[in-house]
């Protein structure tokens, strides 16, 4: 380490002397085109800027309203001030007292043709704009790969739903090779990553630092991209006609990872509502049904009690119809048989021949039936209807009787 | 408690006694028994069948 080195504070500070020292530098008029005029505190800051080169401006709260309305984005003026060094950055500055108007700046008439073109060409077209896939599964990021865009869109995206592949397409964001640089990463990403959203970011600067994104190349590949694309340049108050071409403009590159990446947990609490939601409509599915399913039971019950009762009544109606008639036919069909058997027991009535005159001869108590089942000497009784005596066969059919 | 004879008990005794008179040696003291019980079962059956008889009037009336 040498001996002689200075300290930043030191070196800033020197630079800061010569540059008051120097009277080339003091009470010096400037031609130029003010770009990106913003005001904070009172204190107004631009750029002031030719086809190749940029200063920046500060004009002060006591000289501010004299030169206000000559302010303008794309104005060309003559600015009369002080060359002095900003020692926190160690850029320098003009330190502006007095502003004249010269016209409308070159540049300005150039961006303003570019733009008409570019609208003519239908690259703006608001009809063109194509809606974002909400759950892509991967995302092409052209960028500069040291800038602090990446960083951010690395984080959101990280916070957001790690499972969201990232694929980076580095490129120079500033500097003359930048346009066709940011053109060729685009076209890559859209034909080669597989990638369902593209983002194009770049962090903020003045006007000349994001003049890339307003070149009719980057213009044509962002339009042209098969991808839907956001564009994330510069700060909230720049425009560039990127941001027009995309399908999606946002204010930084942090916002662009926030609307491309979607949030895990959001979806996992949206996947338990929908599974809340249809576990519910089941249920109310099944209630619905399983009332309609009681009301019809009921109704069937109620059917079948009713058949039931109509068929119990239809069978008291037959009984009461046909009842007592089968009754006597079946008491007719008895009494018959028993007149039968009646007259049958009459028939076989032992003392009804007896009654007639006729005599029933017995041997033993058994009925003989035949005369050749008695001889002679046999001893018979005869059987009358008023009583009985007892004969002795004789010889010849001669017969004896005792009383 | 004895049980009331049904008349297709009475139909199926008379059956009985009138195949029984038929036999050739049955004694007639056994004939006359048998002729008695009979016309006995007989009257006890008709009484039976009137009173059904009036049974079934009365079933007839009420359906009406």
């Amino acid at each position: 380490m040498s001996e002689f080195s200075v300290s930043v504070s030191q070196l800033n500070k020197y630079v800061a002397d010569r540059l008051l020292q120097d009277a080339f530098l003091q009470d010096l008029w400037v031609e130029g085109e003010i770009s990106t005029p913003t005001t904070r505190r009172g204190i107004c800051y631009f750029t002031l800027m030719d086809s190749e080169a940029a200063a920046d401006c500060i004009i002060f709260k006591e000289h501010l309203p004299a030169v206000q309305s000559l302010i303008e984005h794309g104005s060309r003026v003559h600015v009369h001030g002080d060359v002095t060094l900003y020692r926190k950055t160690g850029r320098f500055r003009i330190m502006v007292r007095d502003l004249r108007p010269a016209g409308i700046g070159k540049m300005y008439l150039a961006m303003l043709e570019l733009r008409r073109r570019l609208t003519e060409k239908g690259y703006f077209d608001e009809a063109r704009k194509r809606p974002l896939p909400p759950y892509p599964r991967s995302i092409a990021v052209v960028t500069s790969k040291e800038g602090a865009a990446l960083q951010d869109i690395l984080n959101v995206a990280a916070r957001r739903n790690p499972q969201v592949a990232l694929r980076i397409y580095p490129t120079r964001v500033q500097g003359e090779q930048a346009p066709e640089d940011i053109a060729r990463a685009v076209r890559r990403a859209a034909a080669h990553s597989g990638a369902d959203i593209l983002i194009i970011a770049r962090g903020g600067g003045s006007s000349s630092d994001l003049s890339a994104f307003d070149d009719e190349r980057v213009v044509r590949a962002v339009a042209e991209s098969t991808i839907p694309t956001i564009s994330a340049v510069g700060h909230e108050t720049d425009i560039s006609f990127c941001d027009l071409a995309a399908d999606r403009r946002v204010p930084t590159p942090s916002a662009a990872a926030e609307i491309a990446v979607p949030d895990r947990s959001q979806i996992i609490e949206k996947l338990e509502a929908v599974r809340r939601s249809l576990r519910e409509a089941v249920a109310r599915c099944l209630t619905a049904n399983r009332s309609a399913l009681e009301t019809e039971k009921r109704a069937l019950r109620s059917l079948v009690v009713t058949q039931r009762l109509d068929f119990a009544k239809e069978q008291l109606r037959f009984f009461e119809r046909a009842g007592p008639a089968a009754l006597q036919a079946l008491l007719d069909r008895r009494a018959g048989e028993l007149r039968a058997q009646k007259a049958k027991l009459e028939a076989l009535n032992p003392m009804r021949i007896l009654k007639s005159g006729y005599a029933v001869v017995l041997r033993d108590g058994l009925r003989i039936s035949s005369a050749a089942a008695l001889h002679a000497g046999d001893s018979v009784e005869l059987l009358f209807a008023d009583g009985q005596i007892t004969a002795h066969i004789g010889e010849d059919g001669g017969e004896g009787k005792d009383h | 408690m004895e049980k009331e004879k049904t008349i297709e008990a009475y139909l199926r005794e008379l059956k009985q006694i009138n195949e029984a008179l038929t036999q050739d040696n049955l004694r007639m003291e056994e004939a006359i028994r048998l002729y008695e019980k009979g016309v006995n079962l007989v009257r006890q059956a008709e009484e039976l069948i009137n009173s059904y008889a009036r049974q079934v009037e009365i079933i007839e009336e009420a359906v009406k």
